[in-house]
């Protein structure tokens, strides 16, 4: 032997002795923690522990080995408990302690027994789970308690693998030696044997028990029983001694499970001969006798005599054995066989009823012990006694009330089933009334069973008959009555029956979410609440518990209904990693981010500003690209079938609309168009598509835009062909909001980018943009008239943002000539005119006046209470004049008669006129801006004359400061900047009037009405009226400070002082008003201009008609709001400042070049 | 041959080897400081100290604080028994062995009767402590023992355990008694009588005083083997005078450095610095580790009575308080079913 192997050796001899040592070197350690849990101080203990753990002078000895004392505390403790919820408790508490142990020190010499020890408290529990998961009463929870006791076998054969290896270790350090010359190392070395197969038969064991989980007819089942009969017989090869005979049965339960009867029995029975030499063989030979009958009771042997006779035989023969767990096992075989006979025929009633009997009273002692079989056995003595009559009276205390109420949630599942398998509609609806007679009568009972308690009533039993009855209650919709029971079990029980306490946690969320379901959607903030509180309140109470994960993502769901995305976030966070939720967590959290990112960065008009600042901003877009991609890569490893989840797919489709915000163009396509199978392939449906999830049109398109906006930006335009093909196929409506989107998408990369500075990116998105449309144009579909419209608008947009006006000459030609296509196509009328109008914009533009004169007249002709066109036109007609046909001035003011018709082109004084007869309409809200700034128009285009002719413009200018003066008269609600605008053009007109310093004063308010109150002045709008013609000017207007020079009269003084002080007021009021920083306006001019027709007085908002570039444009005004002052003269108005709609009077309207 | 057997076999050879050992007819004297048993025959007893000849001839002197146990030439061999009785905490018992040794004596060593009335007065004092109510009658042995045998190898250990006594009831007589010892010059009992003093100062309220004198002690017992003990009280005693001028910090901190240095074996010493560690806690408002202090006493030290009963005291009021009642009850109940004339349990029916 060398000295390595020696020393080797010698350490084996000491981490054997050790195991059998006591935990703690130190005796007064020790002895202290013994006499605390002699005396059941096990808190006490633990503290102590605790105390032990956070002193600094422990000695390292002690210290290792306080977690495996804290575990070995934790299971005296559970053994002693009282409650069951108490024992699960603390034997959580010891696993956790094991394992804490195991991660800190994993090289102990005790390790491998402690994974052991672990693993078997993980199994049992597992059993403990699937066991009681088959009583009837827990149908409910069948599913979850499925789940968890899978998860704890997964456990437990992880720990027992660990033991194994590391016996695996330790017997690789172990020389064979010879037993007559060392018996010590003989018998160490076998004992090693022993821990390291007993090790392995248990992880085998672990795979056993998950193979009967699965339905019988799962192929995955039969495959793993397979797998570990294999196993076990090469166990039984290597030892056939203990371990050996052990893997035996399990062999023998594996024919069992698969059907084999007759090789069962044929292991069974070597087992049940052999001679018992000591008490393991024994037990072993009572198991199998076990086994035995249950093969024999089997569907396809159904030797019910047999069973009858030799069970009898047995626990004649075995009185001492009779109440261990396979003496009970066999009477519960010997009553299931004797109940199958009384089904036969051939037994009087009297026979039957003797022998149902004899069954209950088996079934009744196995349900008195503890055993595995003790639940169904108590369920199926219930089912008896109810058979044979003597359970119908009344319940006349607690228990019997529970009980009978727990045998009847048993049933439910049945009549569940029931009702799903029934065919006709008829039997459909008997078995509905079925299944909710009993839900109303298991309501009853546990309503009952409360009433009945008393002092001594079981405190878990009383807590779970709450749990039940909650549950009932929400079946029967009662949710706020069930809400209400199942808080109070969490608020009241979570001392003495905890797990109870915790199960009714989901009742109480499951009822919260049930409410919020049901209540109103505009008015749900209460319920929203309730759910949230619900979900805190679970948390606090149960934070480790897997109820809190359920709590958790409900909370997250909740906090989004609550508009909380980043509060959503946090919570999806809070799920911990071992948890099965986790990816979806992780991707819950990333949407919840991205949602925050979103409406944060949101600039849309309908959305408040929101402060929070950039890096904020990126911070949170990084974090929903994190979470998504971790959430995603980690379902996709869960995912054994490589198939893709409707949850993957949103969540790639999510991190793909953010990808393409970054310009990762080539990522997005790559992570919705490649692999196997593709993102774009999960949602492609060849039926019809579904409303919701991620076939349907709406999930569809959204997905083929992101696509589509990625193959754009990656200048893949034959792909993005393909795709734009798609969105055509999903459905006109929907493509044209699509393509609004993703207009809007192009506009604000554009613009961010201009923002930023990044101008080679920017060039190279715009030209790469351009080219596709290029692409599209030149492919274009001449019947897809949405598509074309789309083209021309986004053209239209890209001639406004562009600093080139070469570049925007060209790209609103292209839009014009698409347009004038479009004006041969088929469309209603509505659509048509607005075709017109972006026309009409677009010759104005090109400064084709006649042109766009032409095209309005034609319009106008047809519907001359277009408001849109008729602004329109006489905006043409204004630059008309001021570009070289001063006439066309006087006529965008006065108008235009056409067609035997007085006025076809009303101008501005009429337009003006008219619009102030509808102050009184519901639309006048969105007329008015319209009203004012025709009025506004009007008094300009008067100024715009005069200083274009200025030796015939004075009368002009006359009557335009008339004209302003009236306004402000009947104006006291005027915006700031309605009156600053106002105010600005008076200004001038004085100055050009040679009256320099002439300012407004705002009417006192008390006095003056309102544009939206009473008539406005009727002289005043009656001056304007005439103004075409005349220059009727109200002279000593109280409105007008620098009168002294006008004043004809006598008391000049006086009128003069008290002008003068007047003057001095509107002065300073001003200068306040001047100072004030103007206010943005976000007023949706596309809603109320594009559509609005006179007559009829509606506003047709351009979302709802489905036009792209309206909500384009409402989108730019807020963003483009710091560019207007940096247009450069000469640059092409923006789209938005075409006049389409009247301009906002914040903005000061575009003048041509030689105004300039 | 079964090992009742073995045992009885065994004992008779024991009883057979001290009867010759008797034959021989020597005196012997155990030495505290190594445990050391020395024989001969004894020729100077003072209050400083004791001389022994040896079988070779051979003298040495023990110095009185250094005496563990002296058996005389021809004792009655149930004065044995007598002292075990003592040594395992039954005083009762040990003073009726006592009593009646000395009402059967016959012999006529002065030496033996000395030794006998001495033992009935530490026994007397010993059970004082825990049974105060004997206080008075320990005390009449005592002065009884002082004014017979003034001059005797027991006088100084006498007046400490008189001291020890009077400094519940007659401080200012306990201290001039113990300044007395102090002065003796014989170091083991000045040490003592110094943390004696330490205490009645403290009782007196007098922290700081009883600070320096626990100080003094602590620096002259250092590193002597003989006073370990002693060194192991007045830092313990230092511990309270900590307490007592509200600086439980640094008391919990000098006890924490006791307990771990005290050998397994003093259990008294042990159960004392866990009392006051608890009393520390409880001071610190850290009831929890109060708790946890005052159960060491009760799990593991129960021999040291007085500790003991005072532990329990304190565990039933903590246990009320932590919402244990059941716990509380029993503390309670053990308190006055084991100490039942204990100071405790009379405050307890309280």
């Amino acid at each position: 032997m060398t000295p390595l192997r020696l020393l080797s050796f010698t350490l084996i001899v000491v981490v054997v002795s050790t195991l059998t040592a006591r935990c703690f070197a130190t005796d007064t350690h020790n002895a202290f923690l013994q006499g605390l849990r002699e005396r059941g101080y096990f808190d006490i203990a633990l503290q102590y522990l605790d105390s032990l753990s956070s002193d600094d002078s422990t000695p390292n000895n002690v210290r290792a080995t306080l977690g495996l004392e804290r575990a070995a505390i934790w299971m005296e403790r559970s053994e002693t408990a009282r409650h069951s919820d108490d024992r699960e408790n603390f034997l959580g508490q010891g696993l956790a302690a094991f394992e804490l142990f195991l991660n800190d020190y994993p090289e102990h010499p005790r390790a491998a027994w402690t994974h052991a020890q672990l693993g078997q408290v993980l199994f049992d529990r597992a059993l403990h789970k699937l066991r009681i998961r088959d009583a009837p009463a827990n149908t409910i929870q069948r599913d979850e308690l499925t789940d968890a006791g899978r998860q704890l076998l997964e456990r437990a054969g992880e720990s027992f693998g660990r033991a194994r290896d590391l016996h695996k270790k330790q017997l690789a350090e172990i020389p064979f030696v010879n037993q007559e010359e060392d018996e010590q190392g003989y018998q160490l070395r076998r004992r090693t044997e022993d821990r390291h197969e007993q090790a392995w038969l248990s992880v085998v064991k672990c795979g056993y028990q998950m193979a009967m989980t699965r339905d019988p007819d799962d192929g995955r089942r039969t495959e793993l029983l397979e797998q570990v009969a294999e196993q076990c017989e090469v166990i039984h090869a290597r030892n056939r001694r203990g371990v050996g005979q052990d893997a035996r049965l399990m062999i023998g339960k594996c024919r069992l499970a698969l059907g084999d009867i007759s090789q069962a029995i044929g292991y069974f029975d070597e087992l049940r001969k052999q001679p018992a030499q000591d008490s393991h063989t024994l037990r072993l030979s009572h198991t199998a006798q076990y086994y035995r009958l249950v093969c024999l009771n089997h569907k396809s042997r159904q030797e019910f005599r047999n069973v009858i006779a030799e069970a009898t035989r047995w626990l004649k023969q075995h009185p001492a054995a009779n109440n261990t767990t396979a003496g009970l096992g066999i009477r519960h075989e010997k009553a299931i066989a004797s109940e199958a006979l009384t089904r036969s025929s051939g037994l009087t009633d009297e026979q039957r009823q003797l022998r149902l009997r004899q069954t209950l009273t088996d079934m009744e002692i196995v349900g008195a012990l503890s055993n595995p079989l003790q639940e169904s056995a108590r369920f199926t003595a219930r089912r008896l006694r109810d058979e044979l009559g003597q359970d119908r009276r009344e319940p006349k205390n607690f228990d019997t009330a529970f009980d009978r109420g727990r045998e009847i949630i048993g049933r439910l599942q049945e009549a569940r089933s029931a009702v799903k398998l029934a065919e006709t509609g008829n039997r459909r609806t008997q078995a509905a009334q079925e299944l909710e007679l009993l839900e109303a009568e298991a309501g009853r009972m546990f309503d009952l069973a409360l009433k009945l308690r008393d002092r001594n009533s079981d405190r878990s039993a009383v807590a779970q008959a709450r749990y039940l009855l909650s549950y009932v209650l929400l079946r029967q919709n009662k949710s706020y009555h069930a809400f209400v029971l199942s808080r109070h079990v969490i608020r009241h029980h979570s001392g003495d029956a905890k797990e109870t306490a915790a199960n009714a946690s989901e009742m109480a969320i499951s009822a919260a979410r049930h409410i919020l379901s049901a209540a109103d959607e505009n008015d749900r903030m209460f319920e929203l609440n309730l759910v949230r509180e619900i979900c805190e309140e679970v948390l606090q109470r149960f934070p480790r518990s897997r109820h809190a994960t359920n709590a958790r993502m409900q909370l997250g769901r909740t906090y989004l209904d609550l508009d909380e995305p980043q509060q959503a976030a946090e919570a999806f966070l809070q799920i911990p990693q071992d948890d099965t939720g986790y990816a979806t967590a992780r991707i819950a959290a990333g949407r919840a981010w991205h949602r925050a990112w979103a409406q944060a960065s949101d600039t849309g008009p309908t959305h408040s500003p929101d402060s929070t600042d950039p890096t904020t901003l990126a911070d949170w877009k990084q974090r929903a690209r994190t979470l998504l991609t971790e959430g995603i890569r980690l379902s996709r490893v869960a995912q054994s079938d490589n198939r893709l989840t409707d949850e993957i797919v949103q969540a790639e489709v999510s991190l793909c609309g953010l990808m393409n915000t970054d310009g990762d163009f080539a990522e997005t396509v790559r992570h919705l168009a490649h692999g196997n199978p593709t993102v774009l392939g999960a949602v492609e449906s060849p039926g019809e598509r579904p409303q919701n999830g991620i076939k349907s049109t709406a999930f569809a398109a959204l997905c083929y835009r992101i696509l589509l906006r990625a193959y754009v930006g990656a200048q893949q335009v034959d792909d993005a062909l393909v795709m734009m093909q798609k969105l055509q196929d999903l459905g006109a409506n929907n493509t044209t909001s699509i393509y609004t989107q993703l207009g809007r998408e192009l506009q604000e990369e554009l613009e961010r980018l201009q923002d930023s500075g990044q101008h080679n990116r920017l060039q190279q998105v715009r030209m790469s943009f351009e080219q596709f449309l290029e692409e599209v144009y030149s492919s274009r579909d001449h019947s897809n008239t949405g598509a074309l419209l789309w083209i021309a608008e986004t053209y239209s947009d890209i001639a406004s943002d562009t600093d080139d006006p070469g570049a925007a000459k060209q790209s609103f030609s292209k839009a014009g000539t698409i347009y004038r296509e479009l004006l041969n196509s088929e469309l209603d009328d509505t659509l048509m005119t607005r075709i017109k109008l972006r026309l009409i914009q677009i010759y104005r533009q090109q400064k084709n006046f006649p042109a766009a004169v032409e095209l309005g007249t034609e319009v106008l002709t047809k519907n001359p209470a277009s408001v849109s066109v008729q602004l329109e036109v006489a905006h043409v007609l204004a630059d008309w004049g001021e570009n070289g046909e001063p006439a066309r001035l006087l006529e965008s003011i006065r108008g235009i008669p056409a067609d035997q018709n007085p006025k076809t082109i009303w101008g501005w004084a009429a337009l003006s006129r008219r619009l102030q007869r509808s102050r009184r309409q519901q639309s006048w809200k969105e007329l008015k801006p319209l009203f004012l700034e025709s009025r506004f128009e009007l008094s300009q285009s008067r100024l715009r004359y005069a200083r274009t002719v200025p030796d015939k413009g004075r009368q002009q200018l006359e009557a335009a400061a008339q004209e302003i003066v009236s306004m402000i008269q009947v104006s006291s609600d005027l915006s700031d900047e309605w009156w600053s605008r106002f105010d600005g053009l008076y200004q001038e007109i004085q100055a050009r009037l040679g009256q320099p310093g002439l300012t407004l004063a705002r009417p006192d308010i008390a006095s003056v009405p309102g544009l939206d109150g009473a008539d406005a002045n009727p002289s005043a709008t009656a001056a304007a009226r005439d103004s075409d013609n005349s220059s009727v000017v109200q002279k000593g207007s109280n409105f007008v400070k620098k009168s002294a020079r006008h004043n004809r009269t006598s008391d000049v003084v006086l009128f003069g002082l008290g002008i003068g002080f007047m003057v001095a007021v509107a002065g300073t009021v001003s200068f306040v008003i001047v100072r004030r920083p103007k206010k943005r306006v976000r007023y949706n001019y596309d809603s109320a201009a594009t559509s609005v027709q006179f007559a009829t007085v509606t506003a047709n908002t351009s979302s709802a008609t489905g036009n792209p570039v309206r909500a384009v444009s409402s989108r730019k005004t807020k963003t483009r709001t710091s560019s207007k002052s940096k247009q450069a003269p000469g640059k092409p108005a923006s789209r938005s400042k075409l006049s389409e709609t009247p301009r906002s009077p914040g903005r000061r309207r575009p003048r041509p070049p030689n105004e300039e | 041959m079964t090992p009742y057997h073995l045992k009885n076999a065994f004992v008779r050879l024991l009883t057979v080897c001290s009867c010759v050992t008797s034959t021989w007819g020597a005196d012997q004297i155990t030495r505290l400081n190594d445990g050391a048993t020395i024989r001969g025959k004894f020729e100077i007893f003072s209050k400083t100290s004791v001389v022994i000849r040896q079988p070779s001839d051979e003298t040495i002197t023990i110095s009185t604080d250094d005496i563990m146990e002296v058996r005389f030439d021809r004792e009655p061999p149930l004065l044995q028994a007598a002292r075990s009785n003592e040594r395992s905490g039954s005083y009762t018992s040990a003073i009726q062995q006592l009593q009646k040794i000395l009402s059967e004596y016959t012999g006529r060593d002065k030496r033996v009767l000395t030794e006998i009335e001495f033992l009935v007065a530490r026994c007397q004092a010993r059970l004082a402590r825990s049974n105060p109510e004997t206080t008075r009658t320990a005390l009449a042995t005592l002065q009884s023992f002082l004014q017979q045998n003034g001059n005797s190898y027991r006088t100084l250990e006498v007046m400490l355990l008189q001291a020890q006594l009077l400094s519940g009831t007659e401080r200012s007589q306990a201290i001039r008694l113990l300044e007395q010892l102090r002065s003796s010059g014989v170091d083991g009992f000045a040490m003592q009588a110094g943390v004696v003093l330490g205490h009645v100062l403290l009782s007196e309220a007098r922290p700081g005083q009883a600070e320096d004198v626990f100080n003094d002690v602590v620096r002259k017992s250092d590193g002597k083997a003989t006073a370990l003990k002693t060194h192991y009280e007045s830092r313990i005693g230092r511990a309270e005078c900590l307490l007592k001028q509200d600086r439980p910090e640094q008391a919990l901190k000098e006890l924490k450095f006791v307990i771990a240095e005290i050998p397994g074996d003093q259990h008294t010493a042990l159960a004392r610095a866990w009392l006051h560690t608890g009393h520390g806690h409880r001071q610190s408002d850290q009831p929890q580790a109060a708790l946890l202090a005052y159960l060491h006493v009760d799990i593991l030290y129960q021999d040291a009575k007085v500790e003991h009963a005072e532990a329990l005291y304190q565990l039933t009021a903590l246990w009320e308080a932590a919402g244990y009642p059941d716990r509380a009850r029993d503390s309670q109940s053990r308190l006055l079913a084991q100490y039942p004339d204990s100071r405790r349990a009379a405050q307890a029916n309280e």
